[in-house]
């Protein structure tokens, strides 16, 4: 596997903790060339970057509303404008919220419904395949990868969610182990168990659990390499 | 009769309130040069019946210290209408 | 502050004849200023004046130790190149006062402590001891405690991956928080605070002070009083956003070689850190008032020296590096100031409104009162005897009280407090909380430019914190040893190997000659089974008066907390690939007993459940076996003939059974044991604690082609294997007379807390 010629870049806040793996799987586990981007760094725009994560972590602390302060800085608006041009943009976890929080993709993160902080394995049913984070995932798989987070509980009104099912930007859903869509495989609350949506154009997708925290047997799981492995192979058939 | 009370809670001046901080240092790199200090607090509602017990603020005031806020940090200021 | 007032009993923690001894030193009466700074420094907390004697009868060298105490955290060589830096520390009584802040800050404060030799924290682990758990106000502190963990570790990106948390009446007034963290680094990447030179800019780097925790060093270290906040002190507040831009910018100044010598500022603060690092360094400093950064203003020197505001650091750099240190902290959006200068002169002169205010001597501030404090035996001791257990009728119910165990909050899952710590972040996490220890592989690849990945990725590191403090009050000595087996064990049933340990010693008040005794005799329990496990003590912390003077009715007293020793241990593999866990694996599997079950009730929750009655003395332990027991079951597991382990402690063999059938997140499995007891009493057999034993399951092949080489492995070690049972689904049998089914038993586990 020799995925050197793509190149990823990596947008850090201050805050961000999930950089480091996020840099380390894709470079070490799927050969492709990843970055980091200083939110401060002086760039024109992102153009040289096959596609752009935004990873989880705490940006400025989460203070305020989680993502909330990060959704505000500068290089949000050359990631804004790297996705209206087309480009491919993850956001994981608090990447997620950022995403929600710049407008990139719609509705709110509310806090978990059982008020607590949840770490812990789930499993994730895909919806739509035809993306450029889910086209080499297998039908009908179900995946399991772990959440770790406070505020995951998506919410968003009747028209969004309607806009979101028309458009099949619910891209995956939290179920249990057999892929049944089910209450009490929801760990958050989260409006009708979405776990990752994406825009309109199916390029910008958020997603509350980790894929590069499961991307390599040793730690339980390789489901999460499937989203990398769905980008890379995204990019190299375009 | 229902009232509500209006509770305020902030964190007594000298704790340090890193939301407020983290939010300050956002505004200032935003351009907002005018923002000298950002304080984040509480703000919690309560509906209560006017009942025959003691007033109500005294009991706002008493879930106020009891319940919402911790003493050591928090201070809290109540308003009832 | 008030003028001095002429001391009557202790004043700021002071005894009179500390008082005294100050004055003796300085020819006069102390002023606030240098009171303040006094009774910091020779507070228990920072002095360890009750303690020290005994320490140093502890072993802190040889096998992988790189740095043993004195420094923020000790240093343990993992290999090529690599080196781990770990260290416990306790922050019981902020913990009290404010569980959220408390034990946030007392997570923030190790970590700081780590990160300041230069490692990159990778793992935090914690002990959290609570009041009974039916006790109204336990809810509370165990939401606010683990809320509190979770909030700064999470934040931090640094994962929670394991810990204990106990319940006990006997924390009802005195909850203990003892917070354990581990960095990795690069062998020739170590920071000390003891390499300042003369010449160096002493540096101010973090949040800005604040009135936060004035006199927590002395708080810290006085009984909780009956009229608590007779000293107006502020909580302290922790910012983890703060901290990891603190993280990032001392680590990136590192890199860049910007750094001479640098201390975290901790209990008492720039009090503690300029002192400590002018000491070790035999230098002396100045220090300029004016140039540090303040939150609140107004601030008088003496407030400004012992303020414990939390995210900061002094650093000592070269001179013509401080621009480019500053640049690396303005980067993360950071206080960095030039306030002082490494002098020779052992003294540190302080300077305040642009003029020298005080001059303080360093040795005279430094060394402080050492006390051997008067010991003796406790009375309550002489009640504690062995277990007649034919004085007690065996209970008809014996499944009724299996079922009472396993859903004892002290035994059942803790599931839900630990799923609020983030343990997966970081992509090393191997074997999650919630079995024996923590397993995590070196996945650290920290740097762009790959300059700090390790050369060797198959390794890997087991951690676990333990501590039995029933048994530490029925025989500290056992109590104390009991701490370090029982880490030993977690790691070796993983397959791992003990190698380093940090201790954190939480006791009442040692000005109690009953207390001291038992202090004494926990550390030479600790140290006995240091000795023989071969894990050097290469860090640690004391914390005394765990006490609150309470008042019922007419009467007062003082409510204690058990003599309560925490380890933390670290064991290393070699192959992470050959990690066992304790659960079982498939039905059919065959279940075996490795080593001995002698059978002692004493201090059992089994004696406690069924007959009300713990407080007899435990079973001795014999090192000699321990240790030969542990090799053995290391070398069994690295031929890869075993599929679990799991050690029996508390809830005894019916228990180390029960979860291990229990805990596979796959599958709900069950065992049919049958033993020949040999006349022993099957409660005995069933709920005897701590025995040193293993419970272990095999595929056939163990009583098969693999004989003959395991037989080999047993007989060199002369240790004993037996098979006893054999996994099933469903349900567990023993010997006929425990009959439960695995399921009911399972939702009881996972659903108490």
């Amino acid at each position: 596997m020799n995925n050197k010629n793509i190149k990823a870049g990596i947008i850090v806040f201050p805050g961000s903790n999930c950089d480091f793996d996020v840099y380390r799987v894709l470079n070490e586990v799927f050969d492709a060339s990843a970055s980091f981007i200083w939110h401060k760094d002086k760039i024109k725009d992102l153009k040289k970057y096959d596609f752009v994560v935004i990873p989880g972590g705490f940006s400025y602390g989460d203070y305020l509303r989680s993502g909330a302060l990060a959704a505000r800085s500068p290089v949000m608006e050359l990631v804004k404008d790297y996705a209206l041009d087309g480009g491919i943009v993850l956001g994981i976890c608090n990447g997620f919220q950022i995403l929600l929080e710049t407008g990139l993709l719609e509705g709110v993160m509310l806090t978990n419904n059982s008020l607590k902080f949840e770490c812990k394995d789930v499993y994730l049913k895909t919806l739509n395949f035809d993306t450029p984070f889910t086209c080499a995932i297998k039908r009908d798989s179900v995946l399991k990868m772990p959440i770790a987070h406070h505020d995951g509980n998506y919410f968003a009104t009747g028209g969004i969610i309607n806009d979101l099912n028309k458009k099949v930007g619910v891209i995956f859903k939290y179920c249990d182990k057999e892929g049944n869509i089910t209450d009490k495989s929801n760990p958050n609350g989260s409006m009708h168990n979405i776990a990752g949506i994406s825009n309109k154009t199916n390029n910008v997708m958020g997603l509350m659990p980790h894929p590069e925290r499961s991307s390599e047997k040793i730690l339980g799981s390789e489901d999460g390499g499937y989203i990398f492995r769905s980008i890379i192979k995204y990019i190299k058939e375009k | 009769m229902t009232k509500k009370a209006f509770i305020k809670i902030t964190l007594k001046e000298e704790v340090l309130d890193p939301q407020g901080k983290a939010v300050l240092s956002v505004l200032k790199s935003s351009g907002y040069n005018n923002v000298k200090d950002v304080r984040v607090g509480k703000y919690i509602e309560i509906d209560m019946d006017e009942g025959k017990s003691a007033s109500l603020k005294d009991e706002a005031e008493d879930i106020s210290e009891k319940v919402l806020s911790n003493p050591l940090i928090e201070e809290f200021s109540i308003e009832i209408k | 502050m008030n003028k001095t007032e002429k001391p009557s009993g202790k004043l700021f923690g002071l005894a009179i004849d500390e008082y005294e001894k100050i004055s003796e030193l300085l020819g006069r009466e102390p002023d606030d200023f240098e009171l303040g700074i006094f009774s910091a420094m020779w507070s228990e907390h920072c002095s360890y004046k009750s303690s020290k004697v005994y320490l140093e009868t502890l072993p802190t060298k040889g096998g992988k130790v790189l740095i043993g105490p004195g420094e923020n955290a000790g240093v343990v060589d993992f290999g090529d190149g690599d080196a781990l830096v770990f260290k416990m520390e306790s922050h019981n009584h902020p913990s009290f006062i404010e569980p959220f802040q408390g034990s946030a800050t007392g997570v923030g404060g190790i970590m700081r402590d780590i990160f300041t030799m230069g490692a990159r924290p990778v793992a935090n682990l914690n002990s959290l001891r609570f009041g009974s758990f039916s006790h109204h106000r336990t809810p509370y502190y165990l939401s606010e405690v683990v809320k509190g963990i979770g909030f700064y570790g999470n934040c931090m990106g640094v994962p929670t991956v394991g810990g204990e948390v106990v319940f006990d009446e006997c924390y009802n007034d005195n909850i203990l928080v003892n917070a354990f963290t581990i960095g990795i680094a690069k062998k020739d990447g170590i920071f000390l605070s003891s390499e300042c030179e003369i010449g160096n800019t002493v540096v101010y780097v973090g949040s800005a002070t604040g009135m936060d925790g004035i006199h927590g060093a002395t708080m810290a270290s006085e009984e909780f009083d009956l009229k608590k906040n007779k000293k107006r002190s502020t909580v302290q507040v922790g910012d983890p956003f703060t901290e990891k831009l603190l993280l990032e910018a001392c680590l990136e100044a590192m890199k860049k070689k910007l750094i001479v010598s640098i201390q975290d500022m901790g209990a008492a603060g720039l009090t503690s850190s300029s002192f400590e690092m002018a000491d070790k360094s035999e230098k002396g400093m100045i220090i300029d008032l004016d140039a540090i950064p303040l939150r609140t203003f107004g601030m008088t020197p003496v407030e400004m020296m012992l303020s414990e505001s939390q995210e900061r650091m002094l650093i000592a750099c070269e001179r013509e590096k401080f621009e480019l240190l500053k640049a690396v902290f303005d980067k993360w959006g950071l206080n960095c100031v030039n306030a002082g200068e490494v002098i020779k002169e052992k003294v540190i002169k302080f300077y305040y409104k642009s003029k020298i205010y005080k001059t303080l001597d360093i040795d005279t501030v430094v060394n402080g009162p050492e006390y051997k404090r008067p010991v003796k035996k406790p009375d309550y001791l002489k009640e504690i005897m062995p277990v007649k257990i034919n004085n007690y009728k065996i209970p008809e119910n014996l499944n009724d009280i299996a079922v009472k165990i396993v859903t004892h909050p002290n035994i059942a899952s803790k599931r839900t407090v630990f799923t609020q710590y983030d343990y997966t972040i970081g992509t090393a996490t191997v074997v999650p909380p919630g079995f024996s220890a923590a397993v995590l592989r070196v996945s650290g690849n920290y740097e762009e430019e790959n300059k700090n990945k390790s050369k060797n990725d198959s390794k890997g590191f087991l951690l676990n914190v333990n501590g039995n403090s029933k048994y530490a009050y029925l025989d500290p000595f056992t109590g104390g040893m009991l701490a370090v087996v029982e880490c030993a064990r977690n790691i070796t049933a993983c397959g791992g190997s003990p190698a380093a340990l940090t201790d954190c010693l939480n006791f009442a008040s040692p000005e109690d000659p009953e207390i001291m005794w038992q202090f004494a005799e926990v550390v030479k329990g600790i140290k006995s089974a240091a000795i023989n496990l071969n894990t050097p003590v290469i860090s640690g912390n004391v914390s005394f008066y765990n006490e609150t003077a309470k008042k019922e009715g007419d009467k007062t007293y003082v409510s204690k907390i058990y003599p309560t020793p925490v380890i933390g241990m670290l064991g290393f593999i070699k192959d992470i690939g050959k990690i066992i866990t304790p659960y079982f694996k498939e039905e059919g599997d065959e279940i075996y007993l490795l080593g001995e079950v002698k059978g002692n009730l004493g201090g059992s929750l089994y004696m406690d459940l069924a007959y009300g009655n713990f407080r007899q003395k435990p079973a001795d332990l014999d090192l000699d076996y321990e240790v030969r027991l542990q090799n053995c079951l290391r070398s069994l597991i690295d031929k890869g003939f075993l599929k679990s382990a799991a050690d029996v402690s508390e809830g005894g063999i019916f228990t180390a059974l029960a979860e291990s059938a229990i805990t596979n997140p796959e599958k709900t499995l069950g065992f049919v044991v049958d033993y020949d007891i040999k006349g022993r009493r099957i409660d005995e057999f069933l709920f005897s604690e701590f025995e040193q034993a293993f419970i272990v399951t095999a595929g056939k092949e163990l009583s098969g082609s693999q004989g003959s080489i395991a037989a080999e492995i047993l007989t060199e070690y002369g240790i004993k294997l037996e098979k006893i049972g054999m996994v099933k689904k469903d349900i567990m049998k023993i010997n006929s007379i425990i009959n439960l089914k695995s399921g009911k038993i399972k939702k009881g586990y996972y659903s108490v807390i």
